[in-house]
């Protein structure tokens, strides 16, 4: 009697086959999702402190921009590593930055928003302030458009980082833009912006932002490309 | 030179079989086994990936706007895809390599595919070096290089394709990336060692188990025997019980009534009776003969001369003492040699004897009809020789299942053969010793209902000057010495044989008529009286030892009588005085028992008898003189010594054993058509093979035989049997 097919070596060569090459498209797959992020170059971002802003400036040091989104489960990794810069900057004295987190909700956001686990987080940060910025007013005026971004800005109010501070969407760890951060803070003389992709959600959607805000829909669906959607 | 394969558990091909089959069946089953645990993490692991993104990242945002986390969806399908080859593989091809390095891959994705879904939390990556350690359950060292190469290759496409994610800084990145390899293969090192001493352990407990399972088997085998031989002992007590015990039961009862009843009983009776108790009293001896012997045996204490002897001799001693129960049983006993006949062999002669006495004593114990007959010849090779003897009997035969059993103490081929004719089961037990001693063998072929051959072989030692056959005196008396019936004839004597004893009437009687003698037999004194005053005998053989009147009464009454021929005595009192006694009551000469034939023909011999009654030789003793003047030996007239030939001649010497037997039988069935037949085929085959002697008894057999007359067949059929006894090749 012959062998069934599906007991045959050539059957399961063809299945081991087939089956290693789904497994490596798909760890492709996730290596390729984890690993994009969005660029922040040339989206505009303001290299001064922006005159309309409704945040505050820290006059004597720099001033650490962390925008993000209240429910986006990647951003928790950006925190954690803005707490391991924070850990490097405590031994500055007279030049202590000033850390803000700014929560872009939505106009009708609830309970949900404010009291998500991630606000929770920052909310503990060591001298660090949690500002709400509806329908994310303000990200748009830093051209911020992934939960995660963060700006320097020096004492003059000039843009020395911007971007991201994980290594991959979600990632803990040390990484390159948050390794920046930590050398402009010990040497703020630095007139080069340096940047590093972003890993999160979109703090806003496209249809949110008003027709005088700078920040122009075809630049945020050309970087949705590059990772910017999940 | 170090065995590197046996020092890390490898297969060595040193190893038994045995050994390997049950090492590959530990390591199938640890295989098979962690194959099932493996598949179970697998789905465990599925499960838990899209619990842990469903926990972590269930959703992904677009300002107010959710949907599901593309995570959940590469748990879902990724872990999916994970975990389906692995559980597949374990069901319908569990144990094989080919699962091993499925699952061994498919873990260590697993591994990257959870700290991926984990936002690559340092405690995930735990995962890799567990799922390591757990790979090592396989005992097998080969699952590493892939598993290993899988995380190293992580690593080393993402820095390729992805190079800003590998750890921001370039050069440090790096040193990290190489640390993490190191930490696996740090790993793999201590897990390595692990799985060779594992496997080292594996080895040394298949090989324990292996000599234990032997041991056990052995073990087994010798409590089966044990119990086998105990039932078997068991049984032969339970025989050798009933064995002892009808004897016993014959002695004691026989005495009691003689004890009770004397003086009713009378002399026939009481003979009766006392016969009946020494016969008793002989079996029962026999038995614990043989049981003594068999314990000597067992013991190793059989001692085992070796001195020159002559088998020619111990051969004819057998069958001189055998014959008597063959002739009783109506079969044939006879001998021939196939080859020259040595005068002497090294050997034990008395054991010698013992070995054939049992053997020949058993083919006509369980030859009912037919023959029994002993083949013997020299076999000698450059370096020795050995006396090859066959006794071939036409008995009730043996199975080929008991074959070996009868060899074995206490057994014999069937339960109810001991019924039916008796004995211990110890005979061919002690038989096959005594041939293993003799530095030789014991043998048998068999065919149920057809017959049986014994083989023996002996060591003969030195063989000393070979006797040329034609100085052989084989012919119908060939089992007592040759010079001493050459030179002692006794055909023209009439003998009076008195004895009690029907055997020994019988025996007695053989032999006197062997030399040619006429026998009447007499079973007490009062009849030999009677009968020696009425009939007159060259000599009487007159056994002291009688009932209703002894030898000693009736010499003593023949004499006063005046009786004038020998009076020889015969007793069993081997006592000195003895002699005196009998010649006291008249006897001429004295002879003890057993008789030994020799004795009594230079006995009779010496007498210088002369014939009482010259009319009293009836033509068959003419017949018989006419017979002396023929040599006594006859050899085929062709050359035997073509190797041809001599097979042809020999092939004739077996056939024609059947025939002459065949021809007895025909004669005592009145069957005169089968007796004309046979005798036709002699005529026929005997001239062409060179024995001319038998063409013309055949040929008067044959003529006889067709016109039906019974009588007159006897003469050549007689004539051919004695003719018979004479060829050899």
């Amino acid at each position: 009697m012959p062998q069934p097919f599906f007991q045959t070596k050539l059957f399961w060569n063809v299945l081991l086959a087939t089956w290693g090459l789904f497994a490596s498209a798909g760890w492709f797959w996730v290596m390729q999702y984890s690993l994009t992020g969005t660029v922040t170059v040339g989206l505009d971002v303001p290299t001064r402190w922006p005159e309309g802003s409704t945040l505050e400036k820290n006059p004597t040091g720099p001033t650490i921009l962390m925008f993000v989104h209240p429910r986006c489960p990647c951003s928790i990794a950006s925190l954690r590593e803005l707490e391991r810069v924070q850990a490097a900057a405590s031994s500055l004295k007279d030049r202590q930055p000033k850390w803000l987190i700014i929560a872009a909700v939505p106009s009708n956001a609830d309970s949900k928003w404010r009291e998500s686990r991630l606000l929770s987080q920052a909310k503990v940060l060591p001298n660090t302030e949690v500002v709400w910025d509806l329908a994310g007013v303000e990200a748009q005026r830093y051209k911020a458009i992934t939960s995660g971004d963060v700006r320097f800005y020096n004492e003059h109010g000039q843009l020395l980082f911007s971007g991201g501070i994980t290594t991959s969407r979600g990632h803990e760890g040390a990484s390159k833009g948050g390794d920046q951060l930590i050398a402009l803070l010990s040497d703020g003389n630095r007139s080069m912006v340096t940047t590093a992709p972003v890993f999160g959600c979109q703090l806003y959607q496209i249809s949110d932002v008003a027709p005088n805000q700078s920040l122009k829909a075809h630049e945020v669906a050309s970087k949705h490309e590059e990772g910017l959607n999940p | 030179m170090i065995d590197l394969r046996a020092m890390f558990g490898l297969e060595s091909t040193t190893l038994s079989a045995s050994v390997k089959e049950k090492l590959a069946k530990h390591y199938k089953t640890i295989h098979v086994s962690t194959d099932q645990m493996f598949a179970a993490l697998m789905l465990l692991q599925w499960v838990g990936g899209v619990a842990l993104a469903l926990f972590i990242t269930p959703l992904t945002w677009i300002g107010a706007e959710s949907q599901l986390h593309p995570h959940v969806m590469m748990a879902v399908l990724g872990g999916g895809l994970l975990a389906a080859m692995p559980v597949l593989m374990t069901i319908f091809r569990p144990g094989t390599l080919a699962t091993r390095m499925v699952i061994a891959c498919s873990q260590v994705l697993f591994s990257s595919l959870l700290i991926h879904l984990s936002g690559g939390r340092i405690e995930t990556h735990f995962h890799v070096f567990g799922s390591l350690a757990f790979l090592a359950a396989y005992r097998d060292p080969r699952l590493f290089p892939p598993a290993t190469l899988i995380v190293a290759a992580d690593h080393l496409v993402r820095g390729v394709w992805w190079p800003q994610s590998v750890f921001g800084i370039v050069t440090a990145s790096e040193w990290r990336w190489l640390e993490h390899a190191a930490w696996v293969l740090f790993e793999n090192a201590f897990l390595l060692i692990i799985i060779m001493q594992s496997r080292k352990i594996m080895l040394e407990l298949a090989i324990h188990t292996d000599r234990l399972e032997q041991r056990e088997s052995e073990l087994e085998n010798a409590i089966q025997e044990a119990d086998r031989a105990n039932r078997t002992k068991s049984k032969f007590l339970a025989n050798m019980s009933h064995e002892i015990r009808t004897p016993l039961n014959g002695i004691l009862g026989f005495t009691e009534v003689l004890i009770r009843d004397r003086q009713n009983i009378d002399d026939e009776e009481m003979e009766e009776h006392l016969h009946t108790i020494r016969r008793s009293g002989k079996h029962l001896l026999t038995l614990i003969n043989d049981v003594l012997d068999l314990s000597k045996i067992e013991a190793g204490q059989m001692s085992i001369q070796s001195v020159l002897c002559s088998p020619h001799q111990i051969i004819s001693d057998t069958v001189s003492v055998l014959r008597v129960t063959a002739a009783e049983k109506g079969i044939n006993l006879d001998y021939r040699w196939d080859s020259p006949v040595p005068d002497t062999i090294k050997t034990d002669p008395y054991r010698l004897k013992q070995l054939l006495l049992n053997i020949v004593g058993n083919a006509v114990k369980f030859t009912d009809q037919g023959s029994v007959l002993i083949v013997s010849r020299i076999v000698e090779t450059d370096s020795n020789a050995n006396l090859h003897m066959e006794v071939r009997d036409t008995g009730i035969g043996i199975a080929q299942d008991k074959l070996d059993a009868i060899f074995k103490p206490f057994v014999q081929a069937d339960d109810s053969v001991t019924r039916k004719y008796g004995g211990t089961g110890l005979g061919l037990a002690i038989s096959k010793k005594i041939a293993e001693a003799l530095g030789g063998n014991l043998t048998v072929v068999s065919r149920l209902g057809q017959g049986t051959v014994f083989s023996i072989d002996i060591a003969a030692g030195e063989i000393s000057h070979p006797v040329e056959e034609r100085e052989l005196q084989h012919h119908p008396g060939a089992d007592i010495k040759g010079k001493t019936t050459q030179s002692h004839d006794l055909h023209h004597l009439s003998i009076l044989v008195v004895d009690d004893g029907d055997t020994n009437r019988k025996l007695l009687r053989l032999l006197l008529e062997r030399g040619g003698a006429k026998v009447r037999l007499a079973e007490n004194g009062e009849v030999a009286v009677e009968l020696a005053l009425q009939v007159p005998f060259d000599a009487i053989l007159m056994d002291m030892q009688m009932p209703v009147m002894d030898g000693y009464s009736a010499t003593t009454r023949l004499r006063e009588r005046g009786y004038q021929g020998e009076i020889i005595a015969l007793t069993a009192h081997a006592m000195s005085g003895d002699r005196e006694k009998c010649m006291q009551a008249g006897c001429s000469g004295y002879l003890s028992k057993p008789v030994d034939a020799d004795e009594l023909y230079r006995l009779l011999g010496n007498l210088n008898l002369k014939p009482q009654d010259s009319t009293s030789k009836s033509s068959s003793v003419e017949h018989r003189e006419s017979e002396r003047s023929e040599p006594a030996v006859i050899h085929s007239v062709l050359p035997t010594n073509d190797d041809e030939i001599r097979e042809i001649v020999l092939e004739f010497l077996d056939t024609l054993e059947n025939k002459v037997v065949e021809m007895q039988l025909a004669w005592d069935a009145g069957d005169m058509d089968a007796l004309s037949q046979l005798a036709h085929w002699l005529k026929g085959s005997a001239g062409t093979v060179g024995f001319n002697c038998f063409t013309a008894p055949a040929s008067e057999l044959e003529k006889v035989a067709k016109v039906g007359d019974t009588f007159q067949a006897s003469g050549p059929l007689k004539t051919i049997c004695d003719l018979k006894r004479r060829v050899v090749l």
